[in-house]
């Protein structure tokens, strides 16, 4: 996968994303890049997958981090294309992301205090097994932009000659990631160079697996019966369900989801139905399986979590005893007679259930044949259109239903009005001009304690249709996530009497006002560095969160030595800052996660335009690997 | 009795308990209670009786319906089914373990029980046949496993009438490499696996970046050629080549265990130099998945001629008109450029098809391929006062499995102008009719005789079809030593069976020795019948030709039924 950028401005180059990530850069927010020193570099998505990524800083290396994983340098490469960019004032960076089925595991090559040839180095050492410590052969090491390769051999070692200074390598391979890196510790130590051929120690970190058998109240087994994992996650500050598999047992009853991340994990089985039977003409099923979570919860809050170490393989068997399954029927109206419309019975994660559905279009009648008792969504999938028409009706089956009715109505779409006050007195850098999309995306992100079906939308416009418009929202609660560009930063968010800097987006039908949204270009500039309680610099996540009641939008930084970090485009006013040693657990856009820390935050207060420094004491949260 | 691929209505539904046998011990039946059909179900391996499976019956007159009556045997594996109207029953059972079977079948014919009086239908035993499994592991050279390889299974079978290798399911390996294909019936299969290396580099334009020095540059070539490799298509258990492959022989129950190893080969690429569409806007290098509209298809021909798309080789377009296909283990190959029906492409790119043996890069100016044959024509409905509606023409070949359809338009014109036809042996017929059939049909450009239109070298065929109203039914009795003799293996041999192959029909005897061979066209035919001619190739003339004499020589009409008898050898 590879678009091609056609952006008139050499800072902005197409960054090239393996499977498997097309979606985490497509969202624009969900993979973030920081240089070495703490400046993030935006990420501007293109659409189609496609995102560009703007370099602000001439120095240092660039870090991609995908946000479920760890932190991967990345070395910073040429770009042939552009190679006399270099190494002017504004660097490019252009460089692969080598991430899918296998991880990344990098260290630099240290630049050798010599006069000779910048290609005269080498770079030698071993792969290992971060958990065992034991050797991996076979795993394929790269010099960074990916033309020099090596595999190892069955000790885990490689060498490679003749590769230029302050290159980086990483490891790569199959059931294996790169674990959380440069914190400082020097876990992967450069390699030394040219003829000394000192060892490199890159470490891969083994994947984890879940396992297990499905078997009914007899202890036979349950073929067939659908299951799911969820991983329990916090991102953007708020805990999140990641639907990560699904997968249905074999005739065994084994089920099997591999290749997973260190992490909390929830699994669910069923519904679903068993045992092979004919059924006479006139019969229907009695009995079925109901949903599970595992190891035989009902829902999702009293499941147990399954915590995965890496490396572990872990057994998680089901028991699922039968229960009676119960018939519902009904009707449809409000369609259109030429549209062909579908139906579809959602479990509590928002997976289809695979149960037959009828649904006669001539007469609007449905009816479904066998469901255990439980909640359930019915959901009517209209035909792709511009305005397809939609209904939802939840259903809490504890007996046979009769007479249910479906109505279905138009979705709801929220233009999003954008006004660009720009307050800068450089003309060069005036406001925004219309015939462009706004300088802001809008994200919408259902909230449900349900996964899967949550209905994600990204809006940025585009040069065919610049204005912003949320289309075909379900009825429902959203979170907001409002991400101005560069300069930028959101003066007001309101929809309705909604003030959605303070409060999640509610969506219901009839309305039909417009999301508006105020950006100015006046924000302050925050630069700082981290102390460690032995009074040495150190790396960590920084939170910036307005103190004011009417706007809970944090912003996250990183801070590496030796620079310390830098925010810009912050809005005017007080401030608490943090700066957390793993932040990655931390709802903070919860405000009462922030609380326990709040006496270890700094107090800010930022003016237009002014840049402030601050110097923040670590705060250890004993998370982290 | 034949029966259409199992549409009854199969549920999967639990722990019910085994229901008692309303009539396990029921007094011999009276017409006035009606007729019972009874027996009972055992493992066709063990001879053990089997709990709690579930027994249907349906009348054959309602083939595909739904069943009108289902039991679940007791502990001892028995069922009965009674107040039954006189009549031929469909039988089938499944359980646990037991993949859904009709009784004594074979391929899709089983043996139908018929109740009536002085027939016996109350000592049936049903045999299931176990399921058996194939499960393995796919490692490399180097003994990691392989995950996310794809496993296609294949059944040497005999359809219809010949024998064949034809796909019938897939799956792909886990993360430990392993696979497991559950629910197979016994049979002849042959594996193959196909993967792409996860370290493969096989686009060549990272090479194109300079490095500093000629050394490096050297290493750099040195180094990407390690990752230039693929995984040729390999048969179990060790074959780059279907010839090579060996058969892995089920029987009921067999948990068979087949492991590969992917052995990787240094990539081929093959340089097509389409020279057509130079406004087309791709630039740069983009990679694209197989089987874009617009981008070359590769296949293999597996066993027989059976076409195989190959799934590992991306392809790269490095110019407008420079297509590479990238990541191709050595071997022969068809490669064929579709037409483009893409609906935005005003630019209708040419067609063409060209078979390649590759051992090393090779380069291919798609002006020199050969083009697809164009095939249009007509259908002629004679005494019918307009073309019928929904009806279309189908040509296809057996061997490969190529398969194209052309709806009859009102004016009874056909066209396959945009398909992919190749030279090759054909069938012909008729979509969607039911009471016509092809008769008397011609071709220009082409061979067509009886209903096997022969494409050589000429690139333009016209078929002129004629399509008469008529369908006849052939019932009979197979007898052995002057007994009704039930399942037996009854066909129908068309006049010139070579040129015909659309012609026969196939029954198997029911309980009582009686058969239906439906959708008979007119004509002169012999009808056999085989006790044991389960691995005949049923359609093959040579195969045939020792039991013709003692077949029963019939002339079909054009409508209407004949009934006959036919020994049994």
């Amino acid at each position: 996968m590879m678009g091609n950028c056609q952006s008139s401005s050499s800072l902005v180059h197409p960054l090239r994303v393996e499977q498997g990530f097309k979606d985490c850069v497509a969202t624009g927010n969900e993979m973030r890049l920081w240089n070495k020193c703490g400046e993030m570099i935006d990420f501007e998505p293109l659409g189609g997958g496609i995102c560009a990524r703007r370099a602000h800083n001439p120095a240092g290396k660039p870090e991609i981090r995908p946000s479920r994983g760890a932190a991967i340098p990345v070395a910073m490469s040429d770009c042939s294309r552009h190679p006399r960019l270099i190494w002017k004032a504004r660097a490019v960076f252009s460089s692969i992301l080598w991430i899918a089925l296998a991880g990344l595991s990098p260290a630099q090559i240290a630049s050798a205090p010599s006069s000779r040839s910048s290609d005269a180095f080498s770079v030698s050492g071993t792969v290992v097994n971060s958990v065992t410590g034991e050797p991996i052969g076979r795993a394929l090491v790269r010099v960074s932009g990916g033309v020099r390769t090596a595999f190892t051999d069955a000790e885990g070692h490689f060498q490679i000659e003749g590769v230029q200074e302050g290159s980086f390598v990483e490891a790569q391979k199959p059931g294996y990631f790169s674990p959380q890196d440069s914190d400082g510790s020097g876990r992967n130590k450069p390699g030394k160079a040219g003829s000394e051929a000192g060892s490199t120690l890159l470490k891969l970190t083994p994947l984890s697996a879940v396992y297990g058998r499905v078997t009914d109240g007899a202890g036979q087994p349950i073929e067939r019966i659908p299951l799911r994992i969820v991983q329990r996650a916090v991102r953007d500050g708020r805990q999140r369900w990641d639907p990560l598999g699904s997968a249905l047992s074999d005739e065994d009853g084994w089920f099997r989801f591999a290749n997973l991340m260190p992490g909390v994990y929830y699994l669910a089985a069923g519904p679903g139905r068993d045992e092979i039977r004919i059924l006479a003409v006139d019969e229907k099923p009695k009995t079925g399986y109901p949903m599970v979570y595992y190891p035989g919860a009902s829902d999702l809050a009293s499941a147990s979590p399954i915590q995965l170490v890496p490396g572990q393989q872990t057994e998680a068997d089901f028991s699922i005893a039968a229960v009676p399954v119960y018939h519902i029927s009904g009707t449809m109206t409000g369609y259109r007679p030429d549209q062909s419309y579908g139906l579809l019975v959602l479990n509590q994660l928002g997976d289809p259930v695979s149960t037959p559905v009828r649904l006669h279009l001539d007469t609007g009648a449905f009816d479904i044949e066998a469901l255990p008792a439980g909640s359930y969504v019915l959901k009517a999938m209209p035909p792709p259109g511009d305005q397809p028409l939609r209904a939802e009706l939840p259903l809490n089956v504890t007996s046979n239903l009769d007479n249910v009715h479906l109505v279905l109505g138009p979705a709801i779409s929220i233009p999003v009005m954008v006004h660009a006050e720009s307050r800068t007195s450089n003309s060069t850098v005036g406001g925004w001009d219309s015939t462009v999309p706004p300088p802001v995306s809008v994200r919408v992100t259902r909230l449900e304690s349900s996964a899967s079906s949550a209905q994600m939308i990204l809006e940025h416009g585009n040069r065919n249709n610049p204005t912003l418009e949320l289309r075909n929202l379900d009825p429902g609660k959203y979170v907001l996530d409002l991400m101005p560009h560069s300069r930028w930063y959101v003066q007001s968010a309101v929809y309705g009497e909604t003030n959605l800097l303070s409060d999640d987006l509610t969506v219901a039908p009839g309305q039909n006002y417009p999301m508006e949204i105020v950006l100015r270009d006046d924000g302050a500039t925050l630069t700082g560095n981290v102390k460690s309680s032995d009074g040495t610099e150190a790396q960590a996540t920084v939170l910036l969160v307005p103190q004011s009641t009417s706007r809970r939008s944090t912003k996250v930084g990183r801070s590496f030595p030796p620079n310390g970090f830098t925010l810009n485009a912050l809005p005017p006013g007080e401030h608490l800052v943090f700066a957390f040693d793993h932040a990655d657990k931390i709802e903070y856009a919860n405000a009462d996660a922030l609380q326990p820390y709040a006496s270890q935050a700094a107090h800010v207060t930022l003016t237009p335009n002014q840049e402030t420094h601050v110097v923040l004491n670590l705060i250890h949260t004993g998370g982290g690997e | 009795m034949a029966f259409v691929r199992v549409a009854c209505v199969v549920f999967f539904v639990t722990g019910l308990p085994a229901q008692p046998q309303q009539a396990a011990s029921a007094p011999v039946t009276s017409p006035a209670q009606g007729y019972r059909i009874a027996g009972i179900v055992v493992n066709s391996l063990s001879g053990q009786p089997i709990a709690a499976a579930s027994v249907g019956i349906g009348p054959v007159a309602n083939q595909g319906g739904a069943i009108p009556k289902a039991v679940t045997t007791g502990a001892d594996g028995r069922f009965a089914f009674t107040g039954l109207a006189r009549d031929k029953y469909s039988l089938m059972a499944t359980a646990r373990g037991f993949e859904m079977q009709f009784f004594e079948h074979h391929d899709a014919f089983a043996t139908a029980i018929a109740v009536g009086p002085d027939l016996d239908s109350e000592h049936l035993v049903f045999r299931l046949e176990p399921d058996a499994s194939i499960e393995g592991q796919v490692t490399d050279d180097y003994n990691d496993p392989i995950l996310n390889a794809m496993v296609r299974l294949f059944e040497r079978r005999i359809e219809d009438g010949l024998q064949k290798t034809s796909p019938m399911n897939q799956v792909q390996t886990d993360d430990t490499g392993h696979f497991h294909i559950g629910h197979l019936a016994q049979g002849k299969y042959y594996l193959a696996v196909a993967a792409r290396p996860w370290y493969a580099q096989n686009d060549r334009s990272v090479l194109r970046r300079r490095q500093r020095t000629s050394e490096a540059d050297t290493r750099a070539a040195r180094e990407a050629a390690a990752l230039d490799v693929t995984y040729p298509l390999t048969f179990f258990p060790n074959s780059p080549d279907s010839a090579g492959a060996s058969p892995i022989v089920l029987h009921p129950g067999e948990r068979a265990t087949a492991d590969v190893i992917m052995h990787a080969v240094p990539a081929l690429h093959l340089l097509i130099r389409t020279g057509g569409n130079p406004n087309s806007s791709a630039s740069g290098s983009t990679l694209f998945p197989m089987g874009g509209a617009t981008n070359p298809q590769v296949w293999q021909r597996l066993f027989e001629g059976y076409l195989e798309p190959v799934f590992n080789a991306p392809v790269s377009r490095a110019q407008p008109s420079v297509v590479e296909i990238i990541g191709l283990a050595p071997g022969h190959y068809t490669i064929e450029m579709p037409s483009s029906s893409a609906t935005n492409e005003k630019v209708v790119s040419r067609a063409w098809y060209q078979e390649i043996d590759l051992a090393g890069d090779a380069e291919l100016n798609a002006g020199d391929a050969p083009a697809f044959a164009t095939v249009n024509g007509s259908v002629s409905f004679p005494g019918a006062t307009s073309v019928p509606k929904d009806a279309s023409l189908r040509i296809s070949n057996p061997v490969s499995g190529e398969s194209f359809s052309s709806a009859i338009s009102d004016k009874g014109q056909v066209d396959f102008s945009a398909d992919a036809v190749r030279p090759g042996r054909y069938n012909v017929s008729l979509d969607g009719l039911r009471g016509f059939y092809l008769s008397k049909s011609s071709a220009t450009g082409a061979r067509l005789i009886g209903s096997t239109l022969e494409i050589g070298g000429e690139n333009s065929v016209h078929v002129l079809c004629v399509a008469m109203r008529g369908i006849g039914q052939v019932d009979g009795v197979a007898l052995r030593d002057g007994q009704p003799f039930a399942g037996a293996m009854v066909v129908l041999v068309p006049h010139d069976p070579t040129n015909n192959s659309p012609l026969f029909r196939r029954d198997q005897s029911d309980s009582d020795g009686t058969f239906t061979l439906r959708n008979v066209l007119p004509g002169q035919y012999t009808v056999v019948a085989m006790a044991n001619g389960w691995d005949l190739e049923w359609s093959n003339p040579a195969a045939l030709q020792p039991y013709l004499k003692g077949g029963e020589a019939v002339q079909v009409p054009g409508a209407g039924k004949l009934q006959i008898k036919v020994q049994v050898q």
